[in-house]
């Protein structure tokens, strides 16, 4: 490829100026993430910290990629550049060795530290600030963000809907909400969830006026629909030219007047007959004379008026000067249709509903805003019971946390968030939310004062509409700018994926596709044509097969033979697959295993049809409730055991019994077939051992052994096993102490999982064209062209938060399928309009994807003329006009057998033939009840006395510690507070702290009353307290001892245990102590026995001392026992 | 360390000695304040952390705003204000220097705020915390109020905070010798780098290297986990896997290795079943319910399992959303003797809950372990060693902990005392302890200062080493750098991982190093500080291939697979010659009524299964009143009502005030009636909702067709077909004016008239009454002349059938222009024979117990429960396409 001159070479160059504010415009491959690496690159070399910059991506993926790319540009420009090295690259070199002298300079020790590289997606920019604002968000710390929040709102709505809340204005309202939706609890309740879901969108509308009362937000409601009838109006007020108005005013007010029935809308325009009459505003007001106009031009089918007759006001006759005006108004009409206006707008400015609500309609509307609030603040709980958030409450919290600062620079500064330039990528698939937070970012921002925001995007490419993604703010900003920072637009054109055969036919189809005006408000984007580098191919670009026989297994047939093709003459190209909706697939993928095609599909079969997954699911189930009979029968017909359906019968349902019980029965035992008792008989050990184990293993431990025990593994082949692993993972996430909670919501998580196939060696990539997005391949095969896109979502309650008007809301439909209230229609048409420019977009970045060829699949439909045409609401729809003379009427039959696909269904009943389960697995030697013999932990009353032990010994040695002190009575009555504090920090009730504490100070006060307490804490030679001594016994053990006191006295070492133990009642000291040597006698021989061989200079003494009641005891006949101990030792 | 000591000393030939005070840092100055006699005064962190959640409550409160996560502000709270203690600053003033733009961030304010009042709590109690305890103990040192150690040695302290030092500082000053030890800087002889596929294969590896070592008895083993707090499961399940296949296992702790840190006490089943029952209120959800009625770890738990587990399916087919503890008391004795002992639970359960009064904490303890003892917790079966260490915890470790909070906190409710309770469960780690130190899996902090035979360090990504600069959100970033509090700063995290990677070099004489390089779709980079050994390093390991795979759960293709054509069951009577039944037989009688024909035309498994192995799933709870329950209710008041007017003149003669009085009473005793214990606070709505229904439904469909008598109102039949007999109702049998019988059936859902006319005939009920209705002798209403549904639902009431002559019935059509024509069948006779062929065949098959799996369309599938145990799933590409395809039917046997 020559280095020459782009044609968008000044649009390039202006980009990286990191004085520029620029919004860039950048088509599929026209080389966008190099652009954003350079001026990233050009930024970090004149910045102070690599921080002041922050990088937006849509993905994490890519944020990562990014960053691997900046390192990538810095570690090539440690290298000198080599010769031949293309322009980019040679400024991408020049940019990085910018950044490298920046960051010896300023010491960032940039390759070290990678993540002072600001570069991620908004979701952990927002998080970010969540963490650094516990307060100002009022999340208090940045919480967990369930992915999957509906559980949440769930519980929140659930929690709301009854009937019996202390407010009674909740009550009537949620009773009439019912009552309208015909007491259907579970339709009003996922109507709030889908509200929940999206109530950054209402809440900011709803929410502020709670207090102001309905009215107000009544009256802002029907403003903003009013506002929508409005524009309506405008543009069709804007397409009548002033002559043709004069026409109309004057036709218009002759047909009013003459007209024979007067109840048409046309009626209405009698006052034109006023010559004062102005021709209608563009204002709702004037609705109704609009709407008498569309009557006066269009027929009941929407058609031009053929001829005007006296139906709508020109009778016939020869007089004047009806005869004239009937013939003014027939020219006037056969112009109109003749220059082949379209009657569109009229149409729909005659079917405008007054933006009113009707009284009923308020109402129930008014209800739901009753609702909506409690339910918002019980969500709120709900997330505070479990510490977890959706995406959407840190993202509002984010923003509204800067905003309540009331000064979001220098909060930001606060957070050491000194940003001076941003850059965000795939801008056209912002939501409001995320404009909103660059907003917020860049307020306080000066045009010229150093800071630059750099914008990059493909409007062409924004697909992301059910994710909130609005295109139309992409072309506000780059109009308006973002905050008063005017952004300088910028084109990109040169193409330098596709070759030109594939680009020159995009050129030509979309600038026709696409509309021709561009719109903020509906999202209309105009076509950018591209430049080709890569120089045209010999082969045609496009393979077109459209015609009206092509079914689903004829096409997927068709489509393995060319993937087989490609494969054989271009091995090392890449081909795809690209659907819209994953259903297209499923047809498509049997083939291509049929034909012995590696590929490699993601998220396109539900994880929870596999058989690996589906039995392992019954397992499970089966493993938690005994009375989950269904389960239990599919895990005895799963191939592990594979019992027959004659078998099965002998385990028919029976009230009152479960069948892990049934299955432990002879007597049913002896019913089965041989066959089938040796398989019950072979699974039920593992069954019963599983059954045991629960609750003392996590779920997915007791799952994953149970299935390898069952010889899971074996069952299914070793491709299939993969998916295990993801159900595991999803049991690990709802693990609720080795159970689950809720078996639907195990079912419902598992839903949204999806079968993985990895080959290593695929030769084609089946996707949807939104995961392809980014992405680019060889060849491109789009099927099923032809398929009707999913009926349109007919949701009851229909809104929308449009850019200018605030919220729309239409009144709420009582069913789903008979819904025919006029606002709701128009806000429908509006979403409507808004998805065909989408549908629009999601074909080009389809073929876009293709760097080589592109080949269309689709079916026609045949009309009774024999003329193809394409079904209403498919992908061939829009792209009719450029294949239309490919489409071809197909009269053969189809060619293909449909038994291929079908043969698969009789072969499903398998098992593994041999009866046998996996029990060699080292760890099922745990026994479960090895615990026998060992005692249960103490109650908490009977841990008083051990306190009460243990605060005492602290202060006898306390007492010890402070030589030389006198204490008396007094002085230990003191201590008091702190023995009562450190009562109360064991546990110990308050009521009962008083109680000990007295018990303690008076134990003390005897030992210090006492001769022999005080020779006990008297300073003596060798004294230690607590002392801590280790020692081997004769089995190698080793033995941690704590000596409470010792000391040497006259050449004897004594060895003293404190005990807080008295005499009951009644007891003789004598026999108190022979209770008290039998208990400590074998302890303090022990000490003795370790001390003696550590300090063998002295001899030993051992006693008790019972500070109660200054009571001593000491332990004689040492040689005798130490024999005694010896024995048990060596016993 | 104890146990290396211990070592040290054996091998020198002692069988006694001293030991020495190896503590931890905060241990010893706790134990320094104990010396003062003074630690009582001490809060432990729990503690301190419930104050700090008091005062920020008390703040909220007072500012009368939110905070979501309370806990979550006070641990960072407090963590910022120890902070500011380790950093020995702002310990006197209560503000922070000024910023320079003057502007202090509401975040800072709010700490502020707090920590005054926080402060002026201790204060007033004279409480003491761990920010302050250092301090304190500096003073009684420099007071010589205790006495200095002679000698300090301190391990593994990689660096020292300000107020750490001063306390060194302090000692050495009264005369202690105190020596840091300093990591050596010797490295590794036997230094190997790996790079492994991902984090998974990575632990694999790890798991068999250790494996290995073990085997070859190389000495201590250790595996150094970076996030070892959130991989500890993997970690286990891995390890446990793989050591499990060892030959010497007595070599390798097999069961009892040791993963240090543990899983919160909160997450074990016994711990759980204690939390969900204590959570238990007068109003319970049915999901506490069904997990308590499943717990093994109540009395009763293992003796009537099986009864509980059926008393919870049964409560799911009552849709038993939430429910009062009474009522469900009241069922549960309903149910007979094997649920009188989880009767007893709730009893147990409900007494406890009458105590409303506050108490204080240990009071709260002590009623917990009342009430959990008189449910009999945890269960009567054996425990295991493990399950008493867990007991254990909770009484020894758990329940005192919660008693203690007595200190900080008042007298509280029984939720507040809860949540507390369940605060603690999940802070506390449990780990089933296993005496074998052979192998030790500790995380990285865990690591400072010891030493290994072999080590082998996981994780390190450029993400663990340096690790991310973090600044405490309640500290001015600025005080944070000015005071170099651990994680302000790239510089502070650079020598951190300096240090890091330094110790563990020099650890063990033999180490790994490893990072995984890529988690899922995104690539990860090694640590910076690792990359230069990568290259350079050249040790004895090398990563095999094999190693890293994840062994256990790997698929394997075997060969003892059979696959078989079992679509047949085991059939209701022989028959002779295999496809006709001898008619002579005695009749078998059929529960559940032509439910089975329909089921067997739908699809001849699921009559198998539905109707002879009589299994369907649990019910799923629905939310409002059942809309099986609603089915019901509207047949009982149609034939009440009927059954009181009779005729359509009759209708007609009631004024329209009449006729909604009249329909109103019925709806409220028939839902009275039917309605069990469900939604009950909905039962006003849907009498006015089944009121507005039903008078619609009278009004413009009753009122507005040819004029009729009722003549029969769901009277059983007895219906033979083939071998079978069934019972059979039909809802009502209208006579029409002009002579004949029209049948009628109510349906609450969706219906479709050409379910009558197909190929599989999906509505057998209406052909069936035809059928027998004409064999009757009741011929003086003439003959049946047409079946039709009566759909009545909101909105979309309907007539739909078919009938010998149109208009007999508004909107039912004739044979001859129904669907039926495309079966060639144009007269009414000749659908009632058809009728008839088709029934007996499916009574034949069903007899037969034909139980291919055989959906008629993809619809079927989509409402039938037995996906799973028919396998349908794999092979459901060919159910899609059916219907588009027109070629089913395919694989009747
Ligand atoms: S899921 Fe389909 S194939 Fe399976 S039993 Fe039900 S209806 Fe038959």
């Amino acid at each position: 490829m020559a280095d020459t001159e782009l044609v968008d070479a000044e649009a390039r160059r202006r980009a990286v100026d990191p004085q520029l504010s620029c919004i860039v415009r950048a088509p599929a491959g026209s080389g966008k993430t190099e652009l954003l690496i350079q001026r990233y690159l050009a930024l970090l070399g004149r910045v102070q910290r690599p921080d002041e910059i922050l990088a937006i991506t849509f993905t994490r993926k890519a944020a990562a990629e990014m960053v691997q790319r900046v390192l990538m540009a810095l570690s090539q420009a440690e290298e000198p550049l080599a010769e031949d090295a293309l322009s980019h690259t040679r400024l991408t070199h020049k940019l990085a060795q910018g950044v490298l002298a920046n960051d010896r300079a300023r010491g960032w020790h940039l390759f070290q530290h990678t993540e002072q590289l600001q570069i991620k997606t908004i979701d952990s920019f927002n998080a970010s600030l969540v963490k650094s604002m516990p307060w100002l968000t009022r999340l208090g710390g940045l919480p967990q963000v369930n992915e999957r929040p509906e559980v949440l709102y769930r519980q929140a709505v659930a929690k709301v809907l009854h009937v019996h809340h202390a407010q009674d204005e909740l009550n009537q309202a949620i009773k009439r909400l019912l009552l309208h939706l015909d007491n259907r609890l579970d339709i009003l309740q996922e109507m709030l969830l889908k509200l929940l879901a999206r109530r950054d969108q209402w809440l900011r509308h709803l929410l502020p006026h709670c207090g102001d009362g309905a009215g107000q937000v009544r009256a802002e409601l029907e403003t903003a629909l009013a506002q929508v009838v409005g524009g309506f109006l405008r543009q069709l007020s804007a397409s009548i030219n002033p002559e043709l108005q004069q026409q109309l005013l004057e036709l218009g007010g002759f047909a009013a007047q003459h007209c024979a029935r007067t109840d048409r809308p046309l009626c209405v325009l009698h006052c034109f007959a006023d010559s004062a009459q102005k021709f209608p505003r563009a204002d709702v007001e004037d609705l109704q004379l609009w709407q008498g106009l569309a009557d006066l031009l269009l027929t009941a089918d929407g058609q031009w008026r053929k001829r005007p007759d006296k139906n709508c006001g020109f009778p016939a006759g020869k007089e004047q000067p009806g005869a004239s005006m009937k013939k003014r108004m027939t020219e006037l009409l056969g112009g109109l249709s003749d220059s082949g206006a379209p009657t569109g707008l009229w149409q729909l400015v005659r079917q405008l509903p007054p933006p009113r609500y009707s009284e009923d309609q308020w109402q129930i509307l008014q209800a739901l805003l009753v609702v909506l609030p409690q339910t918002v603040a019980q969500l709120w709980l709900e997330f505070s019971a479990s510490s977890q958030v959706d995406f959407v409450e840190i993202a509002v919290r984010a923003r509204q946390a800067l905003v309540d600062s009331g000064n979001p620079s220098e909060q930001l500064l606060a957070l050491d968030q000194r940003l001076q330039h941003i850059l965000v990528d795939e801008f056209q698939d912002t939501s409001w939310l995320q404009f909103e937070l660059l907003q917020t970012l860049t307020s306080g921002w000066e045009q010229g004062d150093g800071r630059s925001l750099f914008i990059v995007g493909d409007p062409m490419q924004s697909i992301y509409r059910f994710r909130e993604a609005e295109v139309g703010l992409f072309l506000r900003a780059g109009s308006a700018g973002i905050n008063g920072i005017a952004l300088q637009q910028l084109q990109l054109r040169a193409n330098f994926r596709s070759q030109q055969g594939v680009v020159d036919w995009v050129n030509s189809s979309f600038a026709n596709i696409f509309p021709t005006n561009e719109d903020a408000s509906s999202g209309a984007v105009s076509y950018a044509h591209a430049q080709a580098v890569k120089p045209p191919l010999l082969a045609d670009a496009l393979q077109i097969c459209i015609n009206n026989s092509l079914d689903m297994p004829t096409e997927a047939a068709k489509i393995a033979i060319l993937v087989q093709q490609i494969i054989q003459h271009q091995p090392e190209q890449s081909i795809a697959i690209l659907v819209r909706s994953r259903t297209h697939l499923r047809a498509i993928l049997p083939h291509l295993r049929a034909v012995g095609i590696n590929y490699q599909a993601q998220d396109i079969d539900p994880l929870s049809q596999r058989p690996v997954v589906s039995d392992a699911v019954a397992l499970t189930r089966a493993l938690l409730h005994r009375g989950d009979h269904l389960s239990w029968m599919t895990v005895l017909r799963a191939p592990w055991c594979g019992l027959s359906l004659a078998d099965l019968l002998v385990f028919q349902c029976q009230t009152d019994s479960d069948l892990l019980s049934m299955l432990q029965e002879q007597t049913l035992l002896t019913q089965l077939s041989a066959d089938g008792r040796q398989r019950v008989q072979a699974i039920v050990p593992v069954l019963g051992a599983a059954v045991a184990k629960r609750g003392r293993c996590d779920l997915r431990q007791l799952v994953e052994e149970t299935w390898l025990q069952l010889r899971g593994p074996e069952c299914y082949g070793a491709s299939e096993c993969a998916d295990i692993e993801q159900l595991l993972l999803l049991l690990e996430k709802l693990d609720c102490g080795g159970d689950l909670l809720s078996f639907e919501q195990l079912e419902d998580e598992l839903n949204g999982l999806f079968h993985t196939n990895i080959a290593d060696t695929a030769a084609v990539q089946v996707m949807t064209i939104h995961r392809a997005k980014g992405l680019e391949f060889d060849h491109v095969i789009l099927p099923g062209l032809g398929k009707r896109a999913r009926a349109d979502d007919k949701s009851l309650l229909r809104w929308q938060e449009h850019a200018e008007y605030g919220l729309l809301l239409a009144p709420l439909a009582a069913r789903a399928d008979k819904v025919s209230d006029p606002i709701y229609a128009m806000l429908e048409q509006l979403d409507k309009s808004k998805g065909d420019f989408e549908v629009s977009r999601l074909l080009y970045v389809a073929v876009t994807r293709a760097k080589r060829h592109i080949y269309l699949f689709g079916r026609a439909e045949l009309n009774k003329d024999e003329e193809l045409f394409p079904a209403k609401g498919s992908l061939l729809e829009k792209l009719w006009p450029a294949v239309q003379h490919y489409a071809v009427v197909d009269s053969s039959e189809s060619g293909v057998e449909p038994s291929l696909v079908h043969n698969r269904v009789s072969a499903k009943f398998w098992r593994l033939a041999t009866p046998q389960v996996n029990c060699a697995r080292a760890d099922e030697s745990v026994h479960d009840a090895d615990g026998i013999g060992m005692s249960a932990p103490a109650k908490l009353v009977q841990r008083i006395p051990a306190v009460v032990g243990t605060v005492t010994h602290t202060w006898l040695e306390y007492l010890v510690s402070q030589e030389g002190y006198s204490w008396g009575a007094g002085k230990i009555a003191q201590l008091q507070p702190k023995i009562l504090a450190q009562l109360a920090k064991a546990g110990v009730d308050r009521e009962l702290c008083q109680q000990y504490a007295q018990q303690i100070v008076s134990m003390l006060q005897t030992t210090v009353a006492s001769s022999r307490g005080n020779w006990i804490l008297q300073p003596h030679s060798h004294s230690c307290c607590e002392l801590a001594i280790s020692g081997v016994d004769d089995e190698d053990n080793i033995l941690n001892l704590i000596v409470d006191r010792t000391f040497v006295d006259a050449g004897e070492r004594w060895i003293v245990d404190y005990k807080t133990a008295t005499p009951v009642e009644g007891q003789s000291h004598a026999s108190f102590y022979a209770q008290q040597d039998q208990h400590y006698r074998k302890q303090l021989e022990t000490y003795a026995f370790y001390l003696a061989q550590l300090y063998p200079e002295h001899k030993c003494r051992c006693a008790l001392y019972f500070p109660s009641f200054d009571g001593w005891y000491e332990l004689h006949n040492q040689s005798e026992s130490k024999l005694e101990t010896q024995l048990t030792l060596f016993g | 360390m104890h146990a290396g000591f211990a070592a040290q000393q054996q091998s020198a030939g002692k069988r006694v000695w001293q030991r020495p005070v190896i503590l931890t840092l905060p241990s010893w100055l706790r134990r320094c304040l104990a010396a003062l006699g003074e630690d009582g005064r001490l809060l432990d962190n729990t503690q301190a952390d419930v104050l700090w959640q008091q005062v920020i409550r008390a703040d909220l409160h007072h500012s009368s705003m939110s905070l979501l996560q309370i806990q979550a502000s006070a641990k960072l709270a407090f963590q910022a204000h120890q902070l500011l203690g380790g950093a020995d600053a702002l310990s006197n003033s209560s503000g922070y220097p000024d910023s320079p733009t003057g502007y202090l961030s509401p975040e800072h304010c709010a700490f502020l705020r707090w920590r005054t009042a926080y402060l002026q709590l201790c204060k007033q109690h004279n409480w003491l915390d761990i920010a302050a305890l250092t301090q304190l103990v500096i003073d009684a040192f420099a007071a010589k109020m205790i006495s200095h150690p002679q000698q300090l040695i301190l391990i593994g302290f990689d660096q020292l905070n300000n107020i750490q030092s001063k306390l060194l500082r302090q000692l050495e000053q009264n005369g202690t010798a105190v020596e840091v030890v300093q990591p050596s800087t010797s490295i590794a002889a036997d230094l190997s780098c790996v790079a492994c596929p991902d984090e998974q294969s990575e632990i694999s590896a790890a798991a068999r290297w250790a494996r290995s070592c073990l085997e070859s008895q190389i000495g201590k083993v250790a595996v150094v986990v970076p996030n070892l707090e959130q991989l500890h499961g993997k970690i286990e399940r891995i390890f446990r896997h793989e050591f499990a296949q060892t030959q010497y296992p007595d070599l390798v702790p097999v069961n009892t290795f040791n993963v240090s840190l543990g899983q919160p006490l909160a997450r074990q089943g016994m711990i759980t079943t204690a939390l969900t029952l204590l959570a238990l209120e007068d109003e319970a959800d049915f999901e506490s319910i069904s997990y308590l009625l499943r717990s093994p770890w109540l009395s009763g738990s293992d003796s009537d399992a099986g009864a509980r587990a059926n008393f919870e399916s049964w409560l799911r087919r009552r849709n038993i959303n939430s429910i009062k503890l009474n009522d469900l008391i009241d069922l549960c004795r309903q149910r007979g003797c094997a649920c009188s002992s989880f009767a007893k639970i709730l009893v147990a359960v409900r007494a406890a809950l009458v105590a409303r009064d506050e108490k204080t904490m240990p009071q709260w303890a002590e009623h917990f372990e009342s009430q959990l003892s008189q449910v009999g917790w945890p269960g009567a079966r054996a425990l295991s060693s493990s399950d008493y260490q867990l007991l254990t915890a909770w009484q020894d470790k758990l329940l005192p902990q919660l008693a203690a909070l007595g200190v900080v906190c008042d007298r509280v409710g029984r939720s507040s005392a809860l949540s507390l309770l369940n605060k603690l469960a999940h802070e506390q780690l449990f780990q089933a302890q296993a005496q074998d130190s052979r192998l030790q899996v500790i995380g990285l902090l865990e690591s400072a200062g010891l030493h290994f035979d072999a080590l082998w360090v996981m994780g390190l990504t450029d993400r663990v080493l340096p690790g991310a600069v973090q600044h405490n959100p309640f500290l001015p970033v600025a005080l944070q750098r000015h005071y170099q509090m651990p994680h302000c700063s790239i510089e502070h995290e650079n020598v951190f991982a300096k240090l890091t990677l330094q110790r563990l070099l020099g650890a063990a004489p033999q180490l790994v190093l490893s990072f995984p390089c890529a988690d899922n779709d995104r690539q990860l980079s090694p640590s910076p500080f690792v990359q230069p050994l990568l290259v350079s390093s050249s040790g004895s390991y090398k990563l095999e291939q094999s190693d890293a795979l994840p062994s256990a759960l790997h698929g394997v293709d075997s060969a003892d697979w059979e696959y078989l054509a079992d679509d047949v069951g085991a059939p209701l009577i022989t028959a002779h010659d295999g496809s006709s039944i001898d008619n002579s037989a005695p009749a078998i009688d059929v529960s559940g009524g032509t439910n089975v024909l329909r089921e067997q035309a739908l699809c001849p498994f699921r009559a198998y299964v539905h109707c002879r192995l009589k299994v369907r799933a649990l019910e799923a709870i629905q939310p409002g009143v059942d809309n099986r329950v609603r089915g019901e209710v509207l047949h009982k008041i149609l034939e009440q009502f009927w059954l009181q007017v009779g005729s359509q003149q009759a209708l007609c003669a009631i004024d329209d005030d009449k006729l909604y009085q009249l329909v109103r009473s019925i709806c409220k005793q028939k839902l009275q009636q039917l309605l069990y214990g469900q939604a009950l606070e909905l039962l006003p709505l849907e009498v006015e909702r089944l009121t507005k229904l039903i008078i619609d439904w009278l009004q413009q469909y009753e009122k507005n067709r040819a004029p009729f008598k009722v003549m029969e109102l769901e009277q059983t039949k007895v219906v033979q077909l083939g071998a079978l007999r069934f019972n059979v109702i039909p809802d009502r049998i209208d006579c029409l004016a002009t002579g004949g019988q029209i049948i009628i059936d109510y349906k609450t859902g969706l219906v479709h008239g050409k379910d009558l006319l197909g190929e599989r005939l999906l509505e057998p009920q209406l052909p069936i009454y035809a059928l027998n209705a004409n064999d009757s002798a009741d011929s003086e209403y003439g003959e049946v002349m047409g079946v039709a549904f009566a759909q009545i639902r909101a909105g979309d009431c309907a007539f739909k059938g078919v009938a010998s002559a149109d208009e007999l019935l508004s909107g039912v059509k004739s044979v001859a222009k129904s669907g039926a024509s495309k079966r060639d069948i144009y007269s009414w006779s000749e659908l009632l024979h058809a009728w008839q062929q088709q029934l007996e065949r499916s009574a034949q098959d069903f007899t037969l117990a034909q139980a291919q799996v055989d959906p008629v369309n993809a619809q079927a599938c989509q409402f039938c429960d037995l996906q799973r145990l028919c396998r349908i799933g794999g092979a459901n590409i060919s159910v899609e396409d059916t219907e588009t395809n027109d070629s089913d039917g395919g694989f009747n046997g």
